[in-house]
C-alpha cells in the first residue's frame, strides 16, 4: 500500500515538472468567431502558421469561445493579438490602454444587422420602413455580448422607441448564436430576431433557412464590426516596427483558404477611430460605462 | 438532539396538528409554497410551427455523422481526463471539508462555492490564472467539492459510531476515520462519486470556454449552430461513455485510471497567475468604491449603484429563480413517480426495463438547454421550457439513484402487483430515499436554472451570465452573493427538513 503510494505522488509530482514548457518569444493570438464555431482550431491553425511564416516568431492560436474569456485573455497580456468583434474590440482596448485596432475585414467596413420575422405570424412580409411595426412582439437577440446580434439592434431599438428592449417587446430572448435565431424565428418560438446579416445570407444560400417562413423585415444602417487589435506592449516584446509587420502580414493576406478562416474577401487597414461610434453606442446602450 | 429540532412551534405544529407522515405534509407544505408562486410564474405558451426545425433535428438522429475521427477521439480523451482529475482532487477536497462541515463557516463556504455554476466559475478563474486547463480543472472541481463535503458530511452522520467507540483511544485519528467511518461509508462513496464523474462528464462543456476541446466543447458549438447531425453523433458518444461507465471506471481501474489522468493532466500550461489584489481591488470592487481615496460621496454613488441593482436585477432575480424553482421541483417529483416503475424489474415485463432505464440514460444525460431548446421550439419561450427541461432531467438522475434501493427491496411471497404494489408497498418503503434526494436536487435545480437565458426567463443566473459578458465582475460578484445566499437559505430549510423527516421516521 505504502510504496504504491508513494509511487502515485512521485508520478504526480513528475508530471507536473513534465508540462512547464512555455516559450518566451511566442505571440499568441485568438479570435471570436461570431457566424462559425465549428473546427476553430483547424481554421485558425492555418492563419497561425501563415504568421509564423510571415514574421519568423512562433505564432500560436488559442482557441475560445465566449467574447468574455477573449477580453479577459487580451487584458491578462496572455494573447497580444486577436480577432474581435465591434463591441468586444472596444472593451478589450479599453482595459488595455496602448492597444490598437490595426485591420478589420473588407466587409466589416458596412457591417449590417437584419431584422427578421414569422411571416405567419407577424403577417409581415415585406421590408418596412421602420421598427415601429414590431413593437409588443416576442423577440429574440443573439448572443449577449454580439455587436450585431445585441448592441446594434438594441441601439436602434432604443432609438426608435425611446425605451428599452423590455419594455418595447412581449418577451426578449437571447438565443447566444445567429443560427438559433433564425432557428427560433422560423419555428415561430419568437416572432422577431436580430441576426448578423453575413449568417443570413449563408444561410439563404445554402438553404438551411425556409424563406417562405421568415423574412427580413429590417436593415440597419451600415457600422463597423470586427477587427484586429494588438496590445500596446507588442513592440517591447518582439522588437521595434512588430505591430507595423503584424499589420502589413495581415493586411496582405490573400489566399482564399486563409480568409475563409474569418470568412472576409480581405483585409483593409483600420484604427481606434473607426470604433469611436462603437464605444458611444455602447455607453449610450449601458453596456459599457 | 433530532428530538429538540422538533420542538420549535412551527415543526411542533407540523408534526402534531396535521394527521399525515411527515413525508406527505413536507410534500404538501412544498405543493402550497408552489401554488402561492403560480400567479408569479410566466407560463404562456405560443402557438409555433416547429416542424421544420424538429425535422432537422430528427433526420439528425437517425444520420449521425462528424468530419473528422481525430477530433473526436482527442474530444474523448479530454473528456474523460478532465472528469477524473476534477472528481478526483474535489473528492479529496470534499472529505477534508467535510470533516468540518460541522462549523458554520465551513458550511457557508460550501454552500458559497456550490451556488456558482460550472461556467461562472470557469469565467471566474480565467481572469485569475488565465485561459488555461487549470482554470477549467478548478471550475469543476470547486463547486464539486462542496458538493462532496455536503454529501460525504451526511454519510459521516449515518455511519454506525460503533467501530469508532471501540477504537477510542487505541488508534490515532487518521486510522479511526478509516476503519471505523470510511470503511462504512465506502460502497455508498463510490457509487456517489461514480455518478459525479458522470456529471463531470457533461459538465465538460464549460471547458469550452478555456479553449479545451472536449465532447462538450463540440456538442455545445453543433447544438448552437444547428448542426444535428454532428449533435447525435456526439450525443449517442456522451451517451456510450456514461452508459459505460462501470466498466471504464471500474474497482480495479480507476486507480490506474486516475494515476495516468493525473500525470498527463497539463497543470500549468498556459497559466497566468494574476494579482489577486488587483483583482479584488480594480474588478471585483463596485464600480463607484474603485478609486484612491473613497469619500463620502463616492459612499452614496455606491448606494444608488446598489440600489439600481437591487431593484432593476436582484429582487427581480431573486423572485424569478425561487419561482422556477418550486415549480421545477415539484414537477421534477411528478417526473420521478412517472420514471420510476418503468426502468424496475419490479414492474417492467420481462426485459422491458431494460428501455425503461436506457430512457432514465438519455434523459439524464441530456443537457438541459438541448432538452429547454427543443421544448420552447414546440410551446415557445417562458418558464414552461424549462420547467419541463430542468424536470425531466432531475427527475432522470433522481430514477437512476433511486433504482439500485428499488430493485433489492425484498419482497413478501404474496405480495401485490402494479399499482398496488407501487403505492402501497415500494413507494412507502422508498419515500425516505426518494425525500431525501428529491430536497437536496431543489438547490440543484436552482443552480441550473442559470443557463436557461435563452428562454428569456430573468433568473439570478441570467443576470450573473449578462454581468459576466459584459465583464463587470462587481455586478457578478454581488449577483453571485445574492444567488449564493438565497441557495443557504433553501439548503438550511431542505436539511431541517430532511432531519426532520429522518427523525420522525427513525
Amino acid at each position: 500500500m505504502n510504496a504504491r503510494h508513494r509511487i502515485f505522488f512521485l508520478l504526480i509530482v513528475l508530471g507536473c515538472l513534465g508540462s512547464f514548457t512555455v516559450s518566451a518569444a511566442t505571440l499568441v493570438f485568438t479570435a471570436i468567431p461570431d457566424q462559425d464555431e465549428s473546427r476553430l482550431k483547424s481554421r485558425f491553425s492555418t492563419v497561425a502558421a501563415y504568421l509564423r511564416e510571415q514574421l519568423s516568431i512562433d505564432v500560436q492560436y488559442l482557441p475560445v469561445k465566449s467574447y468574455a474569456a477573449a477580453v479577459t485573455a487580451f487584458k491578462n497580456g496572455q494573447v497580444q493579438l486577436a480577432w474581435f468583434g465591434g463591441l468586444s474590440g472596444v472593451r478589450a482596448r479599453l482595459r488595455v490602454p496602448g492597444s490598437k485596432a490595426i485591420a478589420q475585414g473588407y466587409e466589416d467596413q458596412f457591417f449590417k444587422t437584419y431584422f427578421i420575422a414569422n411571416i405567419e405570424q407577424t403577417k409581415l412580409k415585406q421590408p418596412v420602413a421602420n421598427l415601429l411595426g414590431l413593437k409588443g412582439l416576442t423577440f429574440t437577440f443573439g448572443s449577449k455580448g454580439s455587436t450585431s446580434g445585441r448592441l446594434m439592434p438594441e441601439f436602434y431599438i432604443r432609438e426608435t422607441f425611446g425605451a428599452p428592449p423590455n419594455k418595447v417587446f412581449s418577451r426578449v430572448g437571447f438565443s447566444g448564436d445567429h443560427s438559433r435565431t433564425i432557428a427560433l424565428v422560423e419555428s415561430g418560438a419568437f416572432q422577431a430576431g436580430a441576426v448578423n446579416y453575413k449568417v443570413w445570407e449563408d444561410a439563404v444560400a445554402n438553404g438551411s433557412v425556409a424563406t417562405e417562413k421568415v423574412s427580413v423585415v429590417w436593415r440597419t444602417p451600415p457600422y463597423p464590426d470586427y477587427q484586429w487589435t494588438i496590445r500596446g506592449d507588442a513592440d517591447k516584446h518582439f522588437g521595434d516596427g512588430f505591430s507595423i509587420k503584424v499589420t502589413a502580414a495581415l493586411l496582405a493576406m490573400s489566399e482564399p483558404s486563409l480568409l475563409q478562416a474569418f470568412p472576409r474577401q480581405s483585409f483593409v487597414p483600420a484604427s481606434n477611430a473607426d470604433y469611436e461610434v462603437i464605444e458611444t453606442i455602447a455607453k449610450s446602450v449601458g453596456l459599457i460605462d | 438532539m433530532m428530538r429538540s429540532e422538533t420542538q420549535g412551534f412551527v415543526s411542533g405544529f407540523f408534526t402534531r396538528f396535521l394527521p399525515f407522515s411527515s413525508s406527505i405534509k413536507t410534500i404538501l407544505v412544498l405543493f402550497v409554497i408552489t401554488l402561492v408562486c403560480l400567479p408569479y410564474a410566466d407560463l404562456d405558451v405560443a402557438i409555433t410551427s416547429p416542424w421544420i426545425v424538429l425535422r432537422r433535428i430528427l433526420m439528425g438522429a437517425i444520420t449521425p455523422s462528424y468530419p473528422s475521427a481525430m477530433e473526436l477521439l482527442n474530444a474523448l480523451v479530454l473528456t474523460v481526463q478532465f472528469a477524473v482529475v476534477g472528481v478526483m482532487a474535489a473528492v479529496v477536497v470534499g472529505l477534508l471539508l467535510a470533516r468540518f462541515y460541522r462549523w458554520q463557516v465551513v458550511r457557508w463556504f460550501c454552500a458559497l462555492i456550490r451556488a456558482v455554476h460550472e461556467l461562472f466559475w470557469a469565467l471566474l478563474l480565467i481572469a485569475l490564472v488565465g485561459v488555461s486547463p487549470l482554470a477549467g480543472l478548478l471550475a469543476i472541481a470547486i463547486p464539486y467539492s462542496g458538493i462532496f463535503a455536503k454529501v460525504f458530511y451526511e454519510m459521516l452522520l449515518q455511519a454506525d459510531s460503533t467501530p469508532g467507540l471501540v477504537l477510542q483511544g487505541k488508534s490515532g485519528f487518521f486510522s479511526r476515520l478509516i476503519y471505523s467511518k470510511l470503511a462504512q461509508m465506502a460502497p455508498r462513496m463510490s457509487r456517489y462519486i461514480s455518478y459525479r464523474l458522470e456529471c463531470a462528464l457533461r459538465s465538460s462543456a464549460v471547458l469550452g470556454f478555456v479553449g479545451l476541446p472536449t465532447l462538450g466543447y463540440y456538442l455545445e458549438t453543433s447544438i448552437k449552430e444547428g448542426r444535428y447531425s454532428e449533435v447525435w453523433l456526439l450525443m449517442y458518444l456522451l451517451l456510450v461513455l456514461i452508459g459505460t461507465k462501470r466498466w471504464w471506471f471500474s474497482r480495479r481501474s480507476w486507480l490506474l485510471l486516475t494515476v495516468l489522468a493525473f500525470v498527463s493532466f497539463p497543470f500549468s500550461a498556459g497559466v497566468l497567475l494574476q494579482d489577486v489584489g488587483q483583482f479584488i481591488s480594480e474588478d471585483l470592487m463596485p464600480a463607484p468604491l474603485r478609486m484612491d481615496n473613497v469619500t463620502l460621496e463616492s459612499w452614496w454613488l455606491f448606494l444608488s449603484w446598489f440600489d439600481h441593482l437591487w431593484q432593476t436585477e436582484i429582487f427581480p432575480g431573486v423572485v424569478n429563480t425561487f419561482v422556477l424553482t418550486m415549480l421545477s421541483l415539484i414537477a421534477t417529483a411528478g417526473f420521478v413517480l412517472l420514471m420510476l416503475p418503468g426502468q424496475s424489474v419490479l414492474f417492467a415485463p420481462k426485459y422491458t426495463w431494460l428501455l425503461g432505464r436506457a430512457v432514465v440514460l438519455l434523459v439524464r444525460s441530456l443537457p438541459e438547454v438541448i432538452l429547454a431548446f427543443i421544448v420552447m421550439l414546440i410551446i415557445g419561450p417562458s418558464m414552461l421550457p424549462a420547467i419541463v427541461a430542468l424536470a425531466i432531467h432531475n427527475g432522470g438522475v433522481i430514477s437512476y439513484l433511486m433504482r439500485h434501493q428499488m430493485d433489492g427491496l425484498t419482497l413478501r411471497q404474496d405480495h401485490a402487483t402494479g399499482l398496488l404494489l407501487y403505492c402501497y408497498e415500494v413507494m412507502p418503503r422508498i419515500s425516505t430515499q426518494f425525500m431525501s434526494f428529491w430536497l437536496y436536487r431543489w438547490e440543484v435545480i436552482m443552480r441550473e436554472t442559470a443557463i436557461l437565458g435563452l428562454l428569456g426567463v430573468p433568473t439570478l443566473g441570467f443576470y450573473i451570465d449578462s454581468a459576466f459578458e459584459d465583464i463587470r465582475y462587481d455586478r457578478a460578484f454581488i449577483l453571485i452573493l445574492a444567488a449564493a445566499v438565497l441557495n443557504i437559505g433553501i439548503e438550511t430549510i431542505s436539511g431541517r427538513l430532511q432531519r426532520l423527516l429522518n427523525s420522525t421516521a427513525s
